[in-house]
This record gives structure tokens, sequence and C-alpha cells, in this order.
């Protein structure tokens, strides 16, 4: 197990290494590179790139980079002057940023996995029957819709015009009712159909003949044997969506006016804001590569096959 | 030993029996025979397809035909109300906006379809060259799948979008730097099982080259999963490319994604700005999706009832 975990880390730790360099070399490919605006003069931009150490050798650009990093400081925002990046991002002061995305994003996967769960398990356990066909319909169409059509729709019909719950904002409970379900639609709609295939395959394994045939009450089979077995691949798809959790804040935010970091991201590009790039692409990539750590080394704890495979 | 060779040709004569003649005179189906039979089996399957064709043939069709003009400023529509002229009225340029929505369609369809293309190519490619080669080849393989698996696709738009501007070929090819990963995973999966087959062991000690033995004997045996994955990607890269638009990072043509966010801002005087292009795409997303479950079902042998 030791080793397994080990592997997995050092792995997750090359990712993100490759990762800051892949991105800090690409974005020194940017043509018309920073501050290309004819208005700046040749004298200001000189100063404007040793104050933000552009004048320095490439290679030595990257080894401050990589130094600044590992000390959690990602510089200066060239878009908002004198404003560390690190703030913008955490911002105590108003609450924005990441925490605003972190509690839409946590909101939405604590509704979402056991509510997939369980929607999954009745259809399975339920096959055939109306029950069954309901969830699978309401899944196909949870998968096929994307979140941005949900959330437009729904802002605009439970917002605009029944006036039942707020349509801008993230922090009182009834203004986290909507963002947090349209959030969670496709992830439920993805668990449950896992769920339930996975449900249906381990119907016909060994061991739940073996639990039958030893006499076992058939409710007893299906939670001990079955639903637990079933699980196992969706502990695997919890790293993929909590991936897509991150594309769909983005969406989700711009739509509930939530100051996350998704309109920051996308502020930052059209805004050339190099520094802020860098920072937010480093986060959200360490992010998923933790969340994809920690479900591999939930896999290997479950499911023994796992960590001795390799 | 004479006597011996009789008796064992005498132990392996078989006897003509009642069965023999009927299996030979049952038609012989092929494996992609009884997967179109089994894809064809559902009515639902059939109304889909005919909606799926129905939606694609409009989005390369009509704008083509279209009298009205999606391009410029036409002042004598601006903001038309949907009439029989302008079936879903007009936008703030003027531009007709049934036709418009058919021609943001085009780019979904390109995305999807290109990008699909392309990173099942690769994948395939190397998932098989992966599985084939095994030790160091494989291990240097995986471990870059590995790391690169981790990096979520919207990063990598983004940043390739800031070098290489936006277009439609920005997003393709970033959709495809991501995308090829995990059918490629799966196909080196399929080519560990398949290369300790019998068939390929009698290639290689025939002498059969390597590039044919993948080519011709490895790949065509993954092609299930290989088609299974391709029908996954098409709407997933649709949807990524709709989710782009969506938040203003899309490659500038029209597009469903974009069509809605423009729609968004004018859904209280012009709801079927924002209706229409949500119903076609949630649509399309449904049909591609259904259409991918009923030939996974279909091909995967498994999964027979």
């Amino acid at each position: 197990m030791l080793k397994y975990v080990v592997r997995r880390v050092l792995i997750a730790a090359i990712t993100v290494f490759v990762l800051a360099t892949v991105t800090f070399f690409l974005l020194k490919l940017v043509p018309n590179g920073l501050f290309a605006d004819p208005n700046i003069t040749a004298e200001a931009r000189a100063k404007l790139f040793a104050h933000y150490g552009l004048d320095k050798p490439v290679f030595e650009q990257y080894l401050m980079y990589l130094k600044n990093m590992a000390h959690l400081d990602l510089g200066e925002s060239i878009a908002n002057p004198g404003r560390k990046i690190t703030t913008m991002i955490l911002d105590p002061a108003t609450g924005n940023g990441l925490p605003q995305s972190m509690r839409l994003g946590l909101c939405a996967l604590i509704f979402s996995v056991p509510m997939g769960i369980a929607l999954g398990t009745m259809s399975g356990l339920n096959r055939g029957k109306a029950l069954d066909k309901a969830v699978i319909g309401l899944s196909l169409v949870g998968i096929s819709v994307p979140s941005f059509v949900v959330a437009t729709i729904s802002v605009t019909v439970f917002g605009n015009m029944l006036g039942w719950l707020p349509t801008t904002g993230f922090s009182t409970p009834k203004e986290m009712i909507l963002p947090t379900i349209c959030l969670s639609l496709s992830p439920i709609a993805t668990i449950a159909r896992l769920m339930r295939t996975s449900l249906v395959e381990v119907e016909n394994a060994d061991y739940i003949k073996t639990a039958r045939s030893k006499g076992l009450k058939k409710r007893r089979i299906m939670l001990r044997h079955q639903v637990r077995n079933a699980l196992l691949p969706v502990v695997t798809i919890l790293g993929p969506i909590t991936a897509s959790l991150l594309c769909g804040t983005f969406v989700v935010e711009s739509i509930f006016n939530i100051k996350g970091l998704g309109g920051y991201y996308v502020e930052s590009i059209s805004n050339r804001d190099y520094g802020l790039v860098m920072g937010l692409t480093v986060l959200f990539g360490t992010f998923l590569v933790a969340a994809n750590l920690v479900v591999d080394i939930l896999y290997g704890l479950i499911d023994p096959r796992i960590r001795l495979k390799r | 030993m004479q006597s011996e060779n009789v008796n064992i040709d005498e132990l392996f004569r078989s006897e003509p029996c009642a069965d023999d003649e009927q299996i030979s005179n049952q038609p012989h189906i092929s494996y992609s025979a009884e997967v179109a039979r089994r894809f064809w089996r559902t009515p639902s399957v059939i109304v889909f397809s005919i909606l799926l064709a129905l939606i694609i043939a409009c989005c390369f069709l009509v704008p083509a035909f279209s009298p009205r003009p999606i391009t410029g400023i036409v002042d004598e529509a601006i903001n038309h109300k949907p009439s029989a002229e302008y079936w879903l009225g007009a936008d703030k340029f003027g531009h007709d906006f049934f036709t418009k929505m058919w021609k943001g369609g085009q780019t979904s369809f390109k995305v999807g379809f290109v990008s699909a293309v392309l990173q099942t190519l690769i994948g395939v490619i190397v998932g098989a060259i992966s599985g084939y080669a095994g030790g160091k080849v494989d291990q240097f393989l995986m471990r870059t799948v590995d790391v690169f698996i981790s990096i979520p696709y919207m990063v990598i738009v983004l940043v390739v979008r800031l070098i290489m501007g936006s277009s439609i070929y920005t997003i393709i090819f970033a959709l495809v730097v991501t995308g090829w990963l995990n059918t490629a995973r799966l196909v080196r999966g399929q080519i560990l099982q398949l290369k300790t087959e019998d068939y390929v062991l009698a290639a290689q000690s025939t002498g059969v080259s390597t590039a044919s033995i993948l080519f011709r004997h490895l790949i065509p045996n993954t092609l299930g999963v290989v088609i299974v994955s391709f029908t996954l990607a098409i709407p997933q890269a649709m949807f990524s490319e709709a989710f782009l638009s969506f938040i203003g990072m899309g490659s500038g043509d029209v597009s469903w994604g974009s069509l809605i966010r423009t729609g968004m801002e004018v859904r209280f005087r012009h709801p079927w700005q924002l209706i229409a292009p949500s119903i076609v795409l949630a649509l399309t997303m449904l049909c591609i999706q259904l259409l991918g479950d009923s030939l996974r079902d279909a091909l995967d042998p498994k999964l027979r009832k």
C-alpha cells in the first residue's frame, strides 16, 4: 500500500511540475508579448519589464518563477498593478475568489454524490419498472442538456418570472439553492447511470450467486454484496466529476454573478494578465491532480486488486 | 503403425447427423450484420437517427439556401418580431435568427466531428504502439498519459487560445490535445489482451511485419472499443465548444453556445433567441448520446440480454 501511495504522490508531483513548466514556456511563446500597446514608450516599457523581472534571460525567469511558486508567491497582477495575485485569488477581505468557488463546488459535490448513488441504486435494483425508466430518462436529459442551458433557463423561470429564488450571489442559504442544483444535475446524472450499470454487472457475479445459495436474505445481499461492490466504479469517476464541476463553476458563476475564480480566469485571458493566468492555471491543475490523487488512494484502499496490480 | 493410423482416422470421422444440414442451411450472419440488426432493433433508435439527420441537414442546408443574409448589418430587420418571413425573428444585427441558429450548428458539428476523428486516430495509434511494444516505450507513453490526463482541458484551451488566437482550429487543437488520452488508455488495454492471442503469435512466427500485425490484426480487433469512444468523443467535443463559446472563449464564429449567451442577455424581450438554440443543442446532444448508447449495447456482447 505504501509503495502504491508513494508512486501516486510522485506522479502527482511530476504532473504539477510539468504543468507549471509547460504553462510558463507556452506563455513565453505568446505573440505580441507583454505591453504590446503602441502608446507605451520604449523607456516606460523597459521600466515595466524590469519591474516584473522580464528583462532577464528566459531561463533565469523560469527559475525565479519556480522558486516563487514554491513559496506560494505568484507575483503581482499586470492588469491590476500593485495587487498581489495571491491576495486576489484568496481575497480574505471580501471572501471572493477561491473561497467562493470552493463553497460552490463543495455544495454541488456534497449534494450530487449521495443523490446520484441513491437514484442509481433505486433504478438498478428495480430494473424494468417505472421508477427505473424515470431515472434513466432523467439522467439522459441531465447528461444531454449543458449546465449553462439549465442555469439560464432556471434563472429565468424561478428567479425572474416566478420570483421564488434570488438570481445572484452565493452567500445566504436561499441564494445557494439554484446554483447548487444547476451545477449538480449533470454529475447526478453521470453517477446515477454508472451506479445503475455497475449494479447490473455485479448482479450475475459468482459471489452474489454464492450468497444467494447460502440462503442469505435478499435485502442483505443487496446492501452488503451488490451495492458495496457496485460502488467501486463510482469512486473512480469522482476525479473526472471534480474536473467537470470545475468547468461548471465557470458557467454557473458567470450566470449567477458569483465572484469566484472563473470570472478572474476569463478576465485574465482577455486582459493578457500573464501572472494571473499562470497562477490560476497552476492552481486549477494542482487542484485536479490532488483530487485525482485522493481518488486513486481511496480506490487502492477499497480495492486491493488495484494496488497490487502495478 | 498403419493400423493405428486407420484407427485414428476412424475416430475422427464424424457421422453425418441431422444438425449439420440445418446449420449449413442457416444464413450466415457476420458480426457487423449482427451489430446492425441489434442496433436498429429499437424503434427509438430509428426516430432519433432521423431527428439527428434532420438537424444536421438543416445546419448545412438552411444557411446555404436562405435568402436572408446573416452577415453585415441589415437595417430594416433589426430586432424584427417572429413573422412569416422571419420565423424566429431577427437579432440586433437584423440577421434572420432561424438561419443564424443553423449556421451556429455548423460550428458545433465541425468541431465535434473533426476533433473526435483526430483524437481517436491519435489515441488508437499511441495506444496500439504502447500496448504492443510494452517495456520502456509503454512505461514512457503511459506515464505521459498519466501526467496529461490530470490537466484540465479548459486550461489548455485558454492557454492555446492566447498563443494561436481565437479560431475554430484553436478549439479543435486543444480538444484533440486533451482528448486522445482516454482512447489511448482503452486501446492499450485491449492490445495488451489481444497480443497474446494465437493468431498474433502465428503472424509473428511467419514473419509478418510489426506494422502489418498492428494495423491488419490488432487494431481491427479493437474497433468495438474505438467506435464507442469515438461516439462519446463527438458530443463531448460539441459540449466543450458550446461551453467555451458561452463563456466568451469560443472560436468567434456563430455557434450554439454564443447564441445562447446573447439569447440570455435579451431573454425578456426576445425569448425565442434563448429558447430555440437551447432546444436544438439539447436535442442534438440527446440524439447523439442515445445513439451512442445503443451502438455500445449493440457492439458489446457482454450486455446482450
